[in-house]
């Protein structure tokens, strides 16, 4: 197994097999590509911290909503959950091979479950759940007490998954449902369902604000333990899944990098992203429902895909993490592989960035030009996807049929 | 792995006493590595169980990520915004197909403490059916459904308390089992009618489910043997069930007790039984009339899962690939297989099956495979009775579930529960289980040499 892995490895490096043969006294050169997991992390970590920057500029935005609210700081957050999206996005591209997001208790499906168990939150219309005692904003009885403690455990509660928490549980309390009372209107919440009339112990606009504020929380937190786990840790002695992921079996590394994007572009965008939308026939069936941004959360997605391949990331505030790359390397071990890459994530970004927004315009039945649309993203990503294996298979490394889901 | 010190004796031996000929049980059909054919996939992860098929075609590689989706992600209550995937409940075991059968694989009972989601308990009451046969329980229903939805009453959760049952291998070796007890507590409903029968049953892993189901009838009635005519104590028989969409009984191939007889009427029943979901097959709520929060909860429509996404979700689970055999070279392995086949296991758990030149799909038509069951049901004793009749197969006959995968269930479920119930730690403890017509096999395999017994579980390993 591991003699077959490390032919794998330096298969297309003649000079160092035949060093190796050959039977020279020195010890064997380290993986050449060690550098490209490097960069990996240095694009993961930043991501992660912007993602935490402006995780953190939605709470307070929220704590001024909560504090006085209005049309102004209503406007704010909602401005504010926009940004934080799209470094998020960008960090779906670290998914798929069982890291620190997504792997034994990571925190994927506490920061980004869909479709969300809105009516498990608060009240979704008049005629139904209003009434107090059918919901946790509601039932003051049950959950005396909303706290991102409580928020985390609905999440898990129920025969697996409630979701109850994360970015579009925070959407859904920003927004409210989307009605589609006008053909481009996004959800319609007014600020007024945050204006405390009464006791806040059993207010429901004060306890709406009491998750609001329980699920920034809680987001913070999980984004936390992700900076964490990607930041550089000197003390050997502390446990660190950056060391182990730069330290560790370059060929392992590699795979998981390609595994992410991947994973995100044929399973996660192709698969559940366009082609289920396209065939549910629901208006509503995209990530960001409430808020109508899915045409942006797509955009930024590819962006993330770009930034670990070319190795190249720009941060929220301008400056560029970069250094020694999946394209170098493709481009060295075969020139049409690597030029197929880039016109491929060129088209991608194009297709993808030419789906209109709002996306549940797009995906309604009677639009056909939104449907050739989101088919041609979708059908650009399956091809991105495809490329991806080529470049795996130019570098030696084997992907799995799913390409998308482990070592 | 133990080396063997004395294969060849050992062999000499037992092929003697068995087949009467020094040369050993022809096991080629018993070592082939793809174990699906040409939908078999070379993974040995977590993910070894999620794969589509190596051999589909680009559109249908699209379907299979498009079913991939509902079969993993959660149903949500009714009304949410996304409407495609409302109508959980209001009763329910879990939320999504992925919950029971995580990472495609299979479920087990609950730990201490926790409500069963993957251990399914199916009720019934002998005549109370339109036609004599046993119907639901009057109040619970099909089934125990330990979830609901905000506003309505779960049916209650299960505590299991197991007895240890020991013995001792033909060597002086001994071995322990577990014999769960179930008690039923926390009932939100009262208590269950008198007379009520009751079926544990856990997820089974959902892998090569197409394959199995492009097999043709003729083929596996042809195995059926129901008056063990040909003396070999093994009677399998068919159970024939209903197809609600023709309304003609057809072979039953897929459940514990082949009671569904293809992907849809399985799927369907999970959905409406165990998720709460409706679909054209099996439409409504599954409340009894006596829940009445239940009946008036808001449903997710008529159907709650549209056809379109159901028959996605349907060739999602037609198109999961069967993982390879790995170890084939190891010589234990070997060994195993004709331990395996002298044991007389292969009677039941046959090694190979081919698929029909005119399957659903291309990609499955005209395979070979080697899933190691017939499809039929078999009389597996008191051991093993669960005493609930499931059309036509007894309390006692359960179906030959496949063992293909069973070496990989620990990394992808991250446990070794078998049997119906998940009563078995591990494939030597399900072996010890078998009674009735395994109950040869089962003593053959108490016999063996603890290198042998060491053999053969490392040919499970291996599948």
């Amino acid at each position: 197994m591991n003699m077959k892995r490390l032919l794998r490895i330096f298969g297309g490096s003649t000079l160092i097999a035949a060093g190796l043969l050959a039977g020279c006294a020195k010890a064997p050169a380290d993986d050449p590509r060690r550098p490209v997991l490097n960069t990996y992390a240095d694009i993961v970590l930043a991501t992660y911290e912007d993602t935490l920057k402006a995780a953190k500029a939605l709470d307070a935005s929220v704590d001024a909503l909560l504090a006085a609210p209005s049309e102004q700081t209503l406007a704010d957050a909602r401005d504010k959950w926009r940004a934080a999206r799209i470094p998020y996005d960008h960090s779906e591209a670290f998914r798929f091979y069982g890291g620190p997001i997504d792997g034994e208790g990571g925190p994927e499906g506490q920061l980004n479950g869909w479709p969300l168990d809105e009516n498990h939150i608060d009240s979704v219309g008049a005629a139904y759940n209003a009434a107090p005692g059918l919901n946790i904003v509601g039932n003051a009885a049950a959950f005396p007490s909303i706290t991102p403690k409580l928020v985390s455990e609905q999440n898990e509660a129920g025969g697996e998954k409630n979701i109850a928490s994360g970015y579009h549980a925070i959407e859904f309390l920003l927004w409210g449902q989307d009605l589609n009372q006008t053909p481009d209107a996004s959800g319609q919440r007014p600020y007024t369902d945050y204006v405390v009339k009464g006791d806040p112990a059993t207010d429901v606009a004060a306890r709406r604000g009491q998750y609001l504020k329980a699920a920034t929380t809680l987001l913070i937190s999980d984004l936390q333990s992700l900076v964490t786990a990607w930041t550089v840790v000197d003390d050997p002695a502390v446990p660190s899944y950056r060391r182990d992921f730069v330290t560790g079996d370059v060929y392992t590394g590699l795979k998981r990098m390609l595994t992410g994007m991947v994973g995100l572009s044929e399973v996660e965008m192709a698969g559940e992203r366009l082609a289920v939308p396209l065939l549910s026939g629901d208006q509503e069936e995209e990530q960001s429902c409430f808020s109508d941004f899915t045409s942006n959360d797509l955009q930024a997605n590819v962006a993330g895909i770009k930034a670990v391949y070319l190795g190249r990331y720009e941060r929220l505030d301008g400056s560029v993490v970069s250094g020694p790359s999946l394209a170098e390397f493709v481009a060295k071990a075969d020139a049409m592989v690597a030029e197929e890459m880039k016109a491929r994530l060129e088209s991608t970004s194009n297709q993808v960035a030419a789906i209109h927004s709002p996306f549940d315009r797009e995906i309604r039945q009677d639009n056909t030009e939104g449907h050739a649309r989101v088919q041609a993203g979708a059908d650009a990503l399956r091809s991105l996807a495809i490329s991806l294996g080529r470049a795996a298979t130019a570098l030696g490394i084997f992907m799995s049929p799913i390409q998308g889901s482990g070592d | 792995m133990t080396p063997l010190r004395w294969p060849g004796v050992a062999l000499l031996l037992t092929a003697g006493l068995v087949g009467g000929c020094a040369r050993g049980p022809d096991v080629t059909a018993l070592l082939q590595p793809q174990s699906g054919g040409d939908t078999t996939v070379h993974e040995n992860s977590r993910q070894a169980f999620s794969q589509p098929a190596a051999n589909l075609v680009s559109a249908d590689r699209a379907t299979f990520f498009v079913g991939n989706a509902f079969f993993n992600s959660p149903w949500v209550v009714a009304p949410a915004s996304a409407s495609a995937r409302d109508g959980l409940g209001p009763l329910f075991n879990a939320r999504s197909c992925d919950a029971c059968h995580n990472n495609d694989g299979r479920g087990q009972p609950p730990l201490p403490g926790e409500r069963p989601v993957s251990l399914v308990f199916q009720f019934s009451v002998p005549g109370t059916g339109p036609n004599g046969q046993p119907g639901p329980e009057p109040t619970y229903g099909g089934n125990l459904n330990p979830f609901a939805i905000d506003g309505v009453s779960a049916e209650g959760t299960v505590r299991i308390e197991s007895r240890e049952l020991t013995g001792t291998f033909a060597d002086g070796e001994a071995y322990a089992l577990l014999e769960p007890n179930y008690v039923f507590e926390d009932l939100g409903y009262g208590s269950f009618a008198p007379n009520t029968e009751i079926s544990p049953r856990v997820a089974p892993a959902v892998i090569g489910s197409g394959l199995l189901e492009q097999v043709p009838e003729a083929q596996i009635l042809e195995w059926a043997d129901a008056d063990d005519r040909d003396g070999n104590g093994i009677s399998g028989r068919a159970n024939h069930v209903l197809n609600l969409t023709t309304q003609q009984k057809v072979l039953g191939r897929f459940g514990w007790k082949a009671n569904q007889p293809d992907i849809a009427h399985q799927t369907s029943a999970a959905f409406s039984g165990e998720m709460g979901m409706a679909t054209t097959l099996r439409p409504g709520q599954n409340c009894t009339p006596a829940q009445t929060a239940c009946n008036g909860a808001p449903t997710g429509g008529s159907p709650e899962i549209s056809d379109e996404i159901f028959d996605r979700i349907v060739q999602y689970q037609r198109t999961l690939a069967v993982p390879a055999r790995r170890d084939l070279d190891n010589p234990a392995v070997k060994t195993g297989a004709k331990r395996f086949a002298e044991a007389g296991c292969s009677g039941c758990h046959r090694p190979e099956l081919k698929t029909d030149a005119k399957a659903v799909l291309p990609e499955l038509a005209n395979q070979t495979f080697h899933p190691f069951t017939d499809l039929l049901v078999h009389d597996m004793g008191p051991e093993l009775a669960d005493y609930r009749p499931d059309g036509e197969a007894t309390g006692s006959e359960w179906r030959t579930p496949p063992l293909w995968g069973l070496g990989l269930q620990h990394l992808v479920n991250g446990h070794t529960r078998l049997l119906h119930d998940g009563r078995a730690r591990n494939a030597s403890e399900a072996i010890l289980w078998h009674g009735g017509e395994g109950a040869a096999a089962r003593d053959a395999y108490k016999a063996m040499s603890k290198s042998d017994r060491a053999a053969l579980i490392a040919f499970l390993d291996s599948l």
